[in-house]
């Protein structure tokens, strides 16, 4: 009689969290999966249709997919290789004590304490080519103002070059705190030994700090991959679709053409691709 | 047991549970109209005449939702397919309508205009702002608000100018005048396109566009060098017809002003509706085509450095087309959804007014009745009135039919990739009229 009252009770004690469960995750996720195999146009009154793997191949040889999602790995590959760096630097340089220390690190968190939203705004009024604090600089020194966010040749650039500025500090911070947890000792043991400054970080900071920096690169590149804030504000895509990331084109397709098979379908895939690239990352690391 | 010690406590407690429901109390005794609108020129206006409306209706009250125009398809369609009856009213755009009123989603307007018609109904509205919010069948869903023809600005200071005029008539040959073709918009463009401080960088254009992919204006532009050259979209079977040797030449016009003419500033591709409009308003540029509230604007001294500079002409034409323009006009229209259908319908009728009409004038708004258009004390006040009616007699609109939001989508980046330089204007609108035709073939228009 006890044993039944006590597994009534955890049953009830979970049972919030199970039903918010299922309606908020598991359910909105059998749903969305289940319209990968069906036609249905939000905008119309009919209802959805079964089509097969219709939608699938669809976007197999949607053109416009592949291009978001090269425009994807482009910004994952570049941005969070140069933050990866830039943060190890930083942290390189703040690991010991300097001279207002913490105003500077304070400082430098700022970017990623704003909401990319706002991040974009504000970028858009740094950049813009008439009247942006970008192109008065360019022009002070003698060289050519850009069409930052206008120009093809550009306009990604522009996007990758935004990303690092907001993101940079993140990682640095990370592999900050991770260098305060190496132990004196081992450097002390190198420096007796005749280790040269390069040599204490390449054979006693990078390794030691490869787990964090693991982690930290790891939770970049899931951002990045679903980068979409930054891309909506500043260029929506343009132009001619060189800063359309698949994020972005999943969201055009779902509630600008209110497609939401092809849409879903689209999610489906690319969950796929990310959930393959994290494997391969966490297979060889010793991140876990 | 009670204590008084905790008699303090007990009726803090007691006012603020009282506050809290008292507010719900009164709440309920007023009716609440939600409306979403554009955040944008109409904003204050539209704040106005709310308030207006509220103050001799102290029974309802109008809360009013802001949201940019990039977001306001998604948002209106989510509310209206969700029939969640959040939303009362909506300023519906005639872009919009053919899905909304095709998705069954918007209430008729006939038995309650029947019942309770708004003044000077349907005379006192012009055709061409009441015939794209009706169906098939003729019913109408939404009440005209705010209109909005492109119109084409010119500097009239800079036009009248003897030395201006007499320096043009040597160097082409023809007197200076707004261009009724695209050939002289051309001539005048280059004409005007200058380096005034002679620092060897342009700085003052002959024109400006407004050609952001993924902005609300570039689309609108791609239209209008359809129509000027005598090219529609889709033809009566909605299959794409622009896809012609014109439609390119008038593309590729298009993104020569920036690329090859050099005037218009390259950073168009970063203008949308506002930029464009400021920038020639902050007297940066000879000529531009906008919609009509610049003409407003243009007058009003607190947003236009030209005022009382600013002249206004018919939209340059191609060799086989026309001085036609492009209209699309806010109606306001009521989700079906609505749970409080009179009251709402009300609050429409008195925005609509033509008291309420006149007032958008002083706001430098877009009037939509003919009473207002020909008002003898505004056309005095406000020299583009007759310009607004003129441009209505030759007008086109944007294809009515559901997907023109993907459509939309194709022309913009057609036209992006012309203006990049990264596709030649022909192959880029046969492969723009492949897309279209596989939108509307799978949308079951072929059938």
């Amino acid at each position: 009689m006890i044993q039944l009252n006590k597994r009534f009770d955890e049953t009830m004690l979970v049972l919030p969290a199970t039903l918010f469960l299922i309606l908020f995750s598991i359910y909105p996720l059998i749903f969305s999966f289940r319209l990968v195999f069906f036609k249905w146009f939000l905008n119309k009154p009919n209802p959805p249709s079964f089509i097969g793997l219709s939608n699938i191949q669809n976007v197999l040889l949607d053109a416009r997919f592949w291009n978001s999602l090269k425009v994807t790995l482009i910004i994952l590959l570049i941005a969070v290789t140069i933050e990866t760096l830039a943060g190890l630097f930083l942290s390189l340089l703040f690991r010991d004590k300097v001279y207002g220390k913490r105003i500077i690190i304070s400082l430098l968190m700022i970017p990623i304490m704003i909401s990319p939203m706002v991040i974009g705004i504000i970028w858009r009024f740094i950049l813009n080519p008439e009247i942006g604090i970008a192109n008065y600089i360019l022009k002070m020194v003698g060289l050519q103002p850009l069409i930052w966010l206008g120009d093809i040749k550009y306009a990604l650039s522009t996007i990758i070059l935004i990303d690092i500025w907001q993101w940079t500090p993140f990682l640095f911070i990370i592999f900050l705190s991770g260098m305060q947890g190496i132990s004196p000792n081992l450097y002390e043991a190198a420096e007796v030994d005749g280790a040269s400054e390069w040599g204490l970080i390449r054979y006693i900071t990078i390794p030691m700090l490869k787990p964090i920096m693991y982690i930290g690169i790891l939770i970049r590149s899931i951002d990045s991959f679903k980068m979409f804030d930054l891309v909506y504000i500043l260029t929506r895509g343009g132009p001619v679709n060189s800063t359309e990331t698949a994020s972005l084109y999943i969201y055009k397709t779902g509630f600008n053409f209110f497609n939401m098979g092809k849409a879903s379908t689209m999610s489906y895939i690319l969950l796929i691709i990310m959930t393959f690239l994290i494997q391969r990352f966490i297979g060889k690391k010793e991140i876990v | 047991m009670f204590k008084l010690k905790n008699l303090p406590i007990l009726l803090l407690l007691s006012f603020l549970i009282l506050s809290v429901f008292s507010s719900q109390l009164l709440a309920a005794e007023k009716i609440v109209i939600n409306e979403m609108m554009f955040s944008g020129a109409a904003q204050e206006v539209l704040i106005e005449q709310a308030k207006r409306f509220m103050e001799e209706n102290p029974d309802i009250e109008v809360n009013i939702t802001w949201v940019d125009y990039a977001s306001l398809h998604e948002k209106m369609m989510t509310e209206l397919v969700g029939g969640t009856g959040r939303y009362d009213v909506m300023a519906a755009i005639t872009d919009f309508m053919p899905e909304f009123i095709g998705g069954g989603y918007l209430e008729p307007l006939d038995s309650l205009i029947e019942n309770d018609p708004p003044e000077g109904w349907p005379d006192d509205f012009p055709d061409s702002l009441l015939r794209y919010q009706k169906d098939a069948d003729g019913k109408i869903y939404g009440l005209p608000w705010w209109d909005g023809p492109v119109m084409f600005y010119y500097r009239k200071d800079l036009f009248e100018n003897p030395q201006e005029k007499e320096n043009f008539q040597k160097e082409y040959g023809y007197e200076l005048n707004p261009p009724m073709t695209w050939k002289e918009f051309l001539d005048i463009a280059q004409f005007f396109t200058r380096d005034t401080d002679q620092d060897g960088t342009v700085d003052f254009y002959g024109a400006v566009q407004g050609a952001r992919q993924g902005g609300q204006n570039l689309v609108y532009d791609v239209l209008l060098m359809f129509f000027t050259n005598g090219i529609e979209i889709l033809d009566e079977n909605f299959k794409p017809v622009f896809n012609t040797e014109a439609g390119a030449e008038a593309i590729q016009f298009y993104a020569d002003l920036m690329n090859k003419y050099k005037v218009s500033p390259q950073a168009s591709t970063t203008f949308d509706v506002p930029e464009s409009g400021d920038f020639f308003l902050n007297g940066n540029c000879a000529m531009h085509w906008n919609w009509a509230h610049i003409a407003g604007f243009a007058e009003d001294p607190e947003k236009s450095k030209i005022v009382g500079n600013c002249g206004y002409s018919l939209m340059p034409k191609g060799e086989n087309g026309s001085n036609k323009s492009l209209i699309s006009y806010w109606t306001y229209a009521i989700p079906k959804a609505s749970k409080n259908k009179e009251a709402t319908y009300k609050y429409i009728k008195f925005i609509t007014s033509k008291e309420m009409d006149k007032l958008m004038v002083e706001y430098y708004g877009q009037p939509v009745r003919l009473s207002t258009w020909n008002d003898p004390g505004f056309v005095e006040k406000y020299p583009f009135f007759p310009w607004i009616a003129k441009t209505h007699e030759d007008i086109g609109v944007v294809p009515q039919v559901p997907e023109f939001t993907q459509i939309n989508d194709v022309l913009q980046i057609t036209a992006s990739k012309v203006i990049a330089q990264q596709a030649d204007a022909k192959a880029a609108l046969d492969e723009a009229a492949q897309m279209v035709e596989q939108i509307m073939r799978e949308q079951g228009y072929y059938d």
